[in-house]
């Protein structure tokens, strides 16, 4: 059996795991699991502007914020369909974002950072004060349920499905856009912005699309919180979520779109599993963060992926196949005495 | 006086002062820049940590206020050495992205940590006058504003000598322009860095203890502060020593007129719509040095 087909069969059993997933598990854990799906999308978003462009943004949780709202209006006072509400959503934040960050975009790279948490921090005043369309610190509730003709996707474990189909679209557009020449004109941009510019790489209008993407990211995340918890409230969408989902990103490997999903889940489910943590844990990462960075910053994924050598290895010469290297090909070189 | 006159000159009172600090900040943001081309995002931390530090060993330890602010300083100072220890030396041969990120990092641990060791209730800082308010016709002012304004004034006005006049600030300036050149001239350029993140955690711990009488202590307390305070550095020119300043008070003033004035529940996004407008029309912040890029 080749290597390939190992990987098949291992994806394969995964799935079918996601599948039967909710239907051996208890509400809650339902629930922790859409929470935790949504995160990924929202830091696939942030992958493809800091880890694949190189843009650092920390207004990803304002883009959240405004793809719930965007649907919780236009569901509850418009009455559209969720199928219509989520892509106009997500462009409204992808949109949102392009047009916000404008601005930004011509602060040099640190303060760019700096000036997302500017766009953050003016949402979720808006988020908080415009009272007659997000109904302030009360928030929106009786957002209704999505459906598919006369199939209702109303339970936990309904919604466990369609998270799951949008979790699965974003992380394969993510792995799509990264081989694509979006992708390549935003690692040009991410490596260094004067080359890519000689080599005829508009980087204004990457740099945008790099924001609108995560945006767009994180405005179909919102849609898809404010159908889960039907319930939205301005605190939801802070500034902690940002840096949340940021420290997210990192801990995963921010340069591979597999670290978003592993950190984005690991950072969900531990305070979840860890209950004696619940205190610690942000501190744990923020220490982690760092540690990290100095020993191993490709993050957690690669690292696992070390650990994890030397078992592959053995499956694939138990089953005869050739022995492949390293699947997860990171570049130390655009990690490591990069531009200074 | 009339008291339209008098509300605004409590107004401007007021702006300045929190603007002064604001100004205070981002001159010891625009100093790390300077020395090794980072922005610290944890700045707000260690305006947090002072203000902790002094409040627990005023009120909780029941020191003499101005040996609690000493002790509290030399804390800050510790604290702004570590920040280097554990995020600056071990990556500054790495892209200086990794640093700026271990930054957030530590911001991230350095609030939790605060929150867990001192709970996430909100403390008291002693008054440094008993006096409720200083009146001057039908102006009243708090003293706090009074002190805040002696205190940056005296601050600044030492700084921009220690610069200008002194073997050390001139060997500082040599580091910020040139390292290499710098090193070749004997001077060691690793010691003054730690110099420099020594000075940046004096800067924000006096920013702290004077913030601490007005917004009480509480681990959040900082982020904002700090936010605020690169907010001043970018409207006044990145790495410009007196730009930081007048950036601070601008956004000071901003935030204060355009809460009263415009709406209070927007204070806080006052600053980042300043520096949004500000770059708008001068992409290179007031005084001209290369803020932004050209796009």
């Amino acid at each position: 059996m080749r290597e390939g087909t190992v990987r098949r069969v291992a994806v394969g059993i995964g799935a079918v795991c996601l599948l039967i997933f909710p239907m051996v598990v208890g509400q809650y854990a339902v629930h922790v699991a859409n929470i935790a799906g949504v995160y990924v999308i929202l830091t696939l978003g942030m992958y493809l502007s800091f880890g694949l462009a190189g843009q650092m943004s920390l207004a990803q949780g304002a883009f959240w914020g405004i793809g719930a709202y965007s649907t919780a209006l236009l569901m509850k006072n418009l009455g559209l369909s969720f199928w219509i509400a989520l892509p106009l959503s997500a462009v409204a934040a992808a949109v949102f974002g392009m047009v916000v960050c404008l601005p930004a975009i011509r602060v040099r790279k640190f303060y760019l950072g700096m000036a997302t948490v500017g766009v953050q921090v003016v949402a979720s005043l808006v988020f908080m004060n415009w009272v007659p369309v997000t109904g302030g610190a009360n928030g929106m509730g009786g957002i209704p349920a999505p459906a598919i003709g006369p199939l209702v996707i109303s339970s936990q474990h309904d919604v466990f499905y369609l998270i799951l189909v949008f979790t699965a679209l974003a992380y394969f557009g993510a792995r799509r856009l990264r081989v694509s020449r979006i992708g390549r004109s935003c690692e040009a941009l991410r490596e260094d912005p004067l080359a890519a510019q000689a080599a005829g790489i508009d980087i204004v209008a990457t740099k945008l699309l790099a924001f609108g993407l995560a945006a767009f990211y994180a405005g179909a995340a919102g849609s898809l919180y404010a159908v889960q918890i039907h319930y939205i409230e301005p605190k939801v969408f802070e500034l902690s979520v940002s840096v949340a989902v940021f420290a997210m990103l990192f801990f995963g490997g921010h340069r591979i779109p597999e670290g978003a999903v592993v950190g984005a889940v690991t950072l969900i489910l531990i305070p979840e599993t860890l209950k004696f943590l619940q205190n610690y844990y942000m501190a744990l990462y923020g220490a982690g963060i760092i540690l990290l960075l100095v020993y191993h910053p490709e993050g957690m994924v690669s690292l696992l992926s070390r650990w994890t050598e030397p078992i592959r290895r053995a499956i694939s010469r138990r089953l005869g196949g050739p022995v492949s290297q390293e699947r997860i090909a990171v570049r130390p070189d655009s990690l490591i005495g990069g531009q200074r | 006086m009339n008291s339209d006159l008098a509300l605004n000159l409590q107004l401007l009172a007021s702006g300045l002062a929190i603007g002064s600090i604001y100004g205070l900040i981002a001159f010891g943001i625009n100093l790390i820049y300077r020395a090794v081309s980072v922005v610290n995002f944890a700045v707000g931390e260690l305006v947090m940590l002072g203000a902790y530090f002094g409040s627990l060993l005023a009120l909780s330890l029941g020191l003499p206020l101005p040996l609690a602010m000493v002790i509290a300083l030399v804390g800050s100072v510790g604290v702004g050495l570590l920040l280097e220890r554990t995020t600056y030396t071990p990556l500054r041969n790495a892209d200086l992205h990794m640093v700026v990120v271990a930054t957030i990092g530590a911001s991230i641990f350095l609030q939790e940590f605060s929150r867990i060791i001192w709970g996430a209730q909100v403390r008291q800082f002693p008054a440094i006058f008993d006096v409720k308010s200083v009146d001057i016709g039908n102006i009243h002012l708090s003293p706090q504003y009074l002190v805040i304004l002696a205190v940056t004034a005296v601050l600044l006005l030492s700084l921009y000598l220690f610069f200008q006049r002194t073997v050390a600030g001139k060997i500082m300036e040599a580091v910020a322009q040139d390292k290499d050149t710098a090193a070749l001239m004997g001077i060691k350029v690793n010691r003054w860095t730690t110099v420099t993140f020594g000075m940046h955690g004096l800067l924000a711990g006096i920013g702290g203890l004077l913030l601490a009488p007005l917004f009480l202590v509480f681990p959040t307390m900082g982020f904002l502060v700090g936010m605020k305070g690169f907010c001043a550095s970018m409207i006044g020119g990145f790495g410009n020593m007196q730009g930081a300043v007048i950036g601070g008070l601008l956004v000071g003033l901003v935030e204060t007129f355009g809460a009263y004035y415009i709406a209070s529940d927007y204070q806080d996004g006052f600053a980042f719509i300043a520096v949004v407008a500000v770059l708008a029309l001068r992409p290179r912040g007031i005084f001209g040095e290369p803020v932004a890029e050209k796009v």
